[in-house]
């Protein structure tokens, strides 16, 4: 009994060794022919028809797995050649493949929401949060008088810090796409693939070799190709001239689309720079003030958001929005709900039947 | 009770079910009723699978190292063969040893994990602590000059890094991500550390005494398939992602030495605190110095999408992967099992 089981775990480990999915899914395939063609003659030995058309019906399994086999090697060829191909003449790279395209698509994303994120935080968040905190006091012999005259900027304020949070959402949500796809091609494919297909020969562990399958083929292929198709949507939206703007249109922000609010101001470096050494000059440089609160002007609030927003209401607002709230989030989960839906469907060819909502929860 | 004992009790219990069932199916020969003469039948039929379960489970115990006795453990040693990389190298915190079992390794991965994550929840909360403390600086006016202050202030005092609450308010999402994530590690290792404690001695000796009784069979075939699928597929799981995935391999070095240094230095600046301290240890962490606190800010991004899929999605994973197992097992055994509900404690 001993040397049959060690026979077997030798097999599996030789699959491994040899370092190719296909290699230890044949295998694998034929080792639960044996096993079935075993069970068969121990069905004529003790006379159960059961016994022998259990074997009967899991050899038929074993037939399904080897075409699920030719179908994702099919696939994988198709990817790495074809595919590879059209992509590499396409963009101009060499040996290019779905999963490097879809990577280096969101890894341009990361970056460039890193750049906007930097800029927004440096130009405009932390300049307005300083000017909104301005409060003039006059005191004379122990009496005070404080007035916060520009805390009415605190509500455009209050917007960036709502706008920074589904910056960093959407930045999160992009980062883990990447680290999911990594996942998916160092250890989805070549590793859970075999393994799912090993355990899907057998009855009894058939529900996890499919739900492992169905993971594997749909975050190797799915989930990549889901991602190519809403980036390449997201591109074709017609973001207008940046020097034109008409409202409605959507365009990406300018390079310096901050500069015109802190023009003259001084970067917060040096902000910190004049903190640490008590600068007397410090006071009035570091504001690039519209707002002065000795001036007691009610409406400076209202000025700073009108600048924030533009005269026209959407030049900056709708570029972000669009940048993080749509092609951040909503096209992270569209790529998401796309591929566990495909894990569902698969999974039930596959022969699993399991609830997968948790994944999407927790995505 | 030893596992060794288990193959001699499950001998026995099959010496005596033999013995009932034939007198069961004797006396039905005796009696000429067929249908006892079936019952026996499917009786038989039915102890000889328990039989080859008894012996199916006590294999696969001994396998990923429950039972010290036994001859054949899968050891990390595997992983270097498997994966031609070498498993001792992988990881540090603590370092996996070739000659560790199943349980082991999958323990050390998970504490690897935990180790990632918690720099991750580190980083999140000193990267709130800065920024908080950033944002409160106030520079109040010294107006008019020199001797004139004493006669009081006058001017315009203004908190010059009031804008960075903004990024406090966001590390809240990394607070949360990640010790979501380092919680869902903790959690896997109790787990595991639960089951060496000895419930499988206690349940799957109990599913299969269950099993051999006529109308408690379902109920025995569930817990069977919930030993195995819970107590041996899951560290199989966990053993195989030790080798294969690794979140260190995808966070740069720089990345997780920026986060070192930046919550040794708030971590430690805070204990050095007294009274009347001017400057606050987020003050060491401007947008001037290298690397500035924005560029921190980006490592905790990657850090804290990393920390969320090495540890709450693949832990959904692999609960999800032990649900289809026990729900197709526990049917071949005549049972209903439900094991996708166990996903909501994550």
């Amino acid at each position: 009994m001993m040397k049959k089981f060690m026979l077997v775990l030798a097999m599996i480990s030789l699959c491994f060794a040899a370092a190719d999915w296909q290699a230890m899914a044949i295998l694998a395939a034929l080792s639960a022919f044996m096993v079935l063609v075993i069970l068969y003659m121990l069905g004529y030995f003790f006379d159960s028809a059961e016994m022998r058309m259990l074997a009967r019906t899991e050899m038929y399994q074993v037939f399904v797995t080897l075409i699920f086999i030719a179908v994702f090697v099919s696939f994988n060829a198709y990817s790495t050649t074809i595919f590879s191909e059209a992509l590499s003449a396409a963009f101009g790279e060499g040996s290019l493949n779905h999963i490097d395209y879809a990577m280096a698509l969101l890894s341009e994303n990361a970056n460039y929401q890193w750049d906007v994120l930097k800029t927004f935080t440096n130009d405009l968040t932390i300049p307005l949060g300083s000017m909104a905190s301005t409060t003039g006091t006059c005191s004379i012999l122990g009496a005070s008088f404080s007035y916060p005259g520009c805390i009415g900027i605190q509500v455009p304020f209050s917007s960036l810090t709502f706008a920074t949070n589904t910056m960093v959402s959407a930045m999160l949500v992009n980062n883990s796409q990447i680290i999911l796809l990594n996942l998916a091609q160092s250890f989805f494919f070549p590793v859970l693939l075999p393994i799912g297909l090993f355990l899907r020969c057998f009855h009894f562990t058939r529900g996890a070799g499919g739900l492992l399958i169905a993971i594997a083929f749909a975050f190797y292929f799915i989930f990549p190709i889901s991602i190519m198709l809403t980036e390449s949507m997201a591109n074709k939206v017609d973001k207008g001239d940046p020097g034109d703007y008409i409202p409605g249109d959507i365009k990406y922000p300018k390079d310096d689309f901050a500069s015109e609010y802190s023009a003259g101001l001084d970067s917060p470096g040096d902000i910190a720079a004049a903190i640490a050494t008590g600068g007397a000059s410090l006071l009035f440089s570091e504001i690039n003030s519209e707002c002065n609160p000795l001036d007691m002007d009610p409406k400076a609030g209202r000025k700073q958001a009108k600048r924030l927003v533009g005269e026209e209401g959407g030049e900056m607002v709708d570029s972000l929005l669009y940048l993080f709230f749509i092609k951040g989030i909503f096209t992270t989960m569209l790529n998401i709900l796309i591929t566990l839906s495909a894990v569902r469907g698969l999974a039930s060819i596959f022969g699993s039947e399991v609830d997968i909502s948790a994944l999407a929860r927790i995505s | 009770m030893e596992w060794a004992d288990a193959y001699t009790l499950a001998i026995f219990a099959t010496f005596v079910a033999a013995i009932a069932i034939g007198l069961a199916y004797a006396l039905g020969q005796l009696l000429q009723n067929p249908r006892l003469n079936v019952w026996a039948k499917t009786e038989l039929f039915q102890s000889a699978v328990s039989v080859a379960l008894v012996f199916i489970a006590l294999f696969l115990v001994g396998l990923i190292g429950l039972d010290p006795g036994s001859e054949f453990t899968i050891s990390a040693g595997w992983l270097t063969v498997l994966s031609g990389e070498d498993v001792e190298g992988v990881y540090a915190h603590p370092a996996i040893s070739e000659d560790d079992n199943v349980f082991e390794t999958s323990e050390k991965y998970l504490e690897n994990l935990a180790y990632f994550s918690h720099r991750t929840v580190r980083g999140s909360r000193a990267m709130m602590g800065a920024t908080d403390e950033m944002s409160k600086y106030t520079r109040t006016p010294c107006t008019p000059a020199l001797l004139l202050c004493l006669m009081g202030v006058n001017g315009v005092s203004v908190r010059p890094l009031s804008g960075t609450s903004a990024l406090m308010q966001s590390s809240n999402l990394f607070l949360y991500t990640s010790t979501a994530a380092y919680l869902g590690v903790l959690a896997q290792i109790f787990f595991l550390r639960f089951i060496q404690s000895g419930l499988l001695v206690v349940y799957l000796p109990l599913a299969i005494i269950l099993r051999s009784l006529p109308f408690m069979r379902p109920f025995g075939g569930g817990l069977i398939a919930i030993c195995f699928s819970l107590f041996i597929l899951l560290p199989m799981l966990l053993f195989m992602e030790s080798m294969f995935w690794n979140p260190y391999d995808w966070t740069d070095g720089g990345t997780w030495n920026n986060m070192a240094d930046f919550v040794s230095d708030v971590e430690g600046s805070s204990d050095e605190l007294g009274y009347g301290d001017l400057f606050m240890s987020g003050g060491q962490w401007q947008f001037s110095e290298s690397p500035s606190i924005l560029s921190v800010f980006d490592d905790l991004i990657h850090m804290t999408s990393s920390a969320f899929v090495s540890s709450t999605f693949l832990f959904t994973f692999n609960i999800l992967a032990v649900s289809a197992s026990a729900a197709l097992f526990a049917r071949l055994l005549g049972s209903e099992v439900d094991l996708s509900r166990l996903v909501q404690i994550v």
